[in-house]
């Protein structure tokens, strides 16, 4: 097993593609379970990343697009195909006992995603329809795992802020709708618990954005079944400190600028926040 | 082919993200906006990496349409769209010239020809976004200011698929050297993209 100094030393390399198999399966087994490594790890990925940026550009053919236009066009399906709910937008967990649960869910789900891991390479080349569904389940458990991580960083952060989201427009299921932000300046990170949102039409969605310099940049849309809805954003995205945060709704995949009025809303330049 | 001509008007103000989640609904614009925003950068690093550019063309085609059948293989929470992208071209051409273990992975180059590797500030993609091309020029400086023999590890690595057990019997460097030269390497890069990361203050 390998200590977070060790790990700390190899993410680096592990980023560049440069560490060896084994040492790859010691790392993501250590930050699939700190949080701490997993904060550098993140940062060290999306610094590699950026060096395909470097490369001079080669235009790509022609025929390339053209190519691969024809080929997604033939498998454009008949009917539309909504987003599958996340597991996220499935599970209720009460505010106070998330914290707690989150590590062990944690835990357990990586347990499971492992062992899907091994199924799925058992299954691989005869039969790929049922390695697909497993793959699948596996992204929606990495998705999960992402979510409880980011809202970990958050809450353990030292400057941690708990803004509650009040009801803008005075339709009357909109009142009751309990909607609280968690964001740390410090980690560059948020995540939004809701409860008691009102339903939506299946052409529509919520829409979450950030207002900074009288403009408005989407953090994302959602959709929920029973009301309850958890997000984490990552801020890293945004130019200046956001001055607050609206959810409007929008029609299904999101629009690049608000198209109705703000829902509900928190101002981040007012009073001082309580923090939890 | 009338319904997939890109059309700007609608879909240029929209980031990768939002273009994603057209994806669900299967909508060919977005796919569209999404290849012609990020077709070069694709192509420019699959080409880097197999050096061969029939293999590049095929990549591309293959990378666009795994996104297009599985566009929730991305997940928002892990990071901006452009990064998620950059690693997987990369990682499908470095296990590309890994299975065909093929001899043009990285022949050591003079610093010289190392230099040329990586772009001149003055060349952009008129495609990138303003946001993008402003990380683009962030990247270039930062590699350029970092030694030659920094910059080659990092290099060897990412573009050439290279362990660091390997890139040491290559340069017939000691393992320790090659480990030191990644980190310092990759600290400065991190670093001097951190300005990046930094909030205007008002």
């Amino acid at each position: 097993m390998m200590d977070c100094r060790q790990v700390m030393e190899l993410l680096d390399a592990y980023a560049l593609g440069a560490t060896d198999q084994g040492e790859a399966r010691a790392i993501e087994g250590h930050v699939a379970d700190c949080v701490r490594c997993w904060e550098e790890f993140s940062k060290s990925q999306q610094t590699a990343a950026l060096l395909a940026l470097a490369l001079p550009i080669q235009p790509v053919p022609e025929r390339v697009g053209r190519r691969l236009m024809e080929a997604a066009a033939r498998e454009q399906p008949k009917g539309r195909r909504e987003p599958r709910a996340g597991l996220f937008g499935r599970v209720r967990l009460s505010w106070p006992a998330l914290a707690a649960a989150m590590s062990l869910a944690g835990i357990a789900a990586l347990a499971f995603a492992t062992f899907l891991q091994v199924q799925m390479n058992d299954l691989r080349d005869d039969k790929t329809a049922l390695a697909e569904q497993v793959q699948n389940t596996n992204t929606e458990l990495a998705r999960q795992l992402d979510t409880e991580k980011q809202m970990f960083a958050v809450l353990s952060a030292p400057d941690t802020l708990k803004v509650p989201l009040s009801p803008v427009s005075t339709a009357a299921p909109v009142l009751s709708a309990s909607v609280i932000y968690n964001w740390s300046a410090q980690s560059r990170k948020g995540f939004m618990l809701c409860q008691d949102l009102p339903p939506l039409s299946g052409d529509q969605v919520y829409q979450v954005w950030f207002t900074s310099k009288g403009d408005a940049h989407s953090a994302g849309t959602f959709r929920t079944d029973d009301g309850s809805c958890q997000m984490a954003m990552d801020l890293s995205f945004l130019r200046a400190r956001p001055e607050g945060l609206g959810i409007s709704v929008e029609q299904a995949g999101g629009s690049a600028r608000p198209t109705n009025d703000w829902l509900l809303y928190a101002d981040f330049t007012g009073e001082q926040h309580t923090t939890p | 082919m009338q319904d997939v001509s890109p059309n700007e008007e609608v879909y240029g103000g929209l980031d990768d993200e939002e273009l994603m989640q057209r994806l669900f609904y299967r909508d060919l614009k977005a796919f569209r906006t999404l290849f012609s925003r990020y077709g070069n950068l694709v192509y420019s690093t699959s080409l880097r990496v197999v050096r061969d550019s029939q293999l590049a063309e095929d990549m591309v085609q293959e990378i666009f349409l795994r996104i297009w059948r599985k566009p929730d293989s991305y997940v928002a929470q892990r990071g901006r769209f452009v990064s998620w992208l950059a690693s997987v071209t990369r990682n499908r051409a470095v296990d590309e010239i890994r299975s065909r273990n093929r001899r043009f992975r990285y022949e050591t180059s003079s610093p010289e020809e190392q230099q040329r590797e990586f772009a001149a500030p003055a060349s952009n993609d008129p495609a990138l976004t303003a946001e993008m091309a402003d990380q683009r020029r962030l990247i270039v400086a930062a590699l350029s200011g970092l030694p030659a023999e920094q910059r080659q590890v990092i290099e060897m690595a990412y573009f050439g698929g290279l362990t660091q057990q390997e890139i040491s019997d290559r340069l017939s460097q000691p393992l320790g050297t090659v480990k030191t030269r990644i980190r310092l390497g990759m600290q400065k890069l991190r670093a001097a993209l951190t300005p990046e990361l930094k909030w205007e203050e008002r």
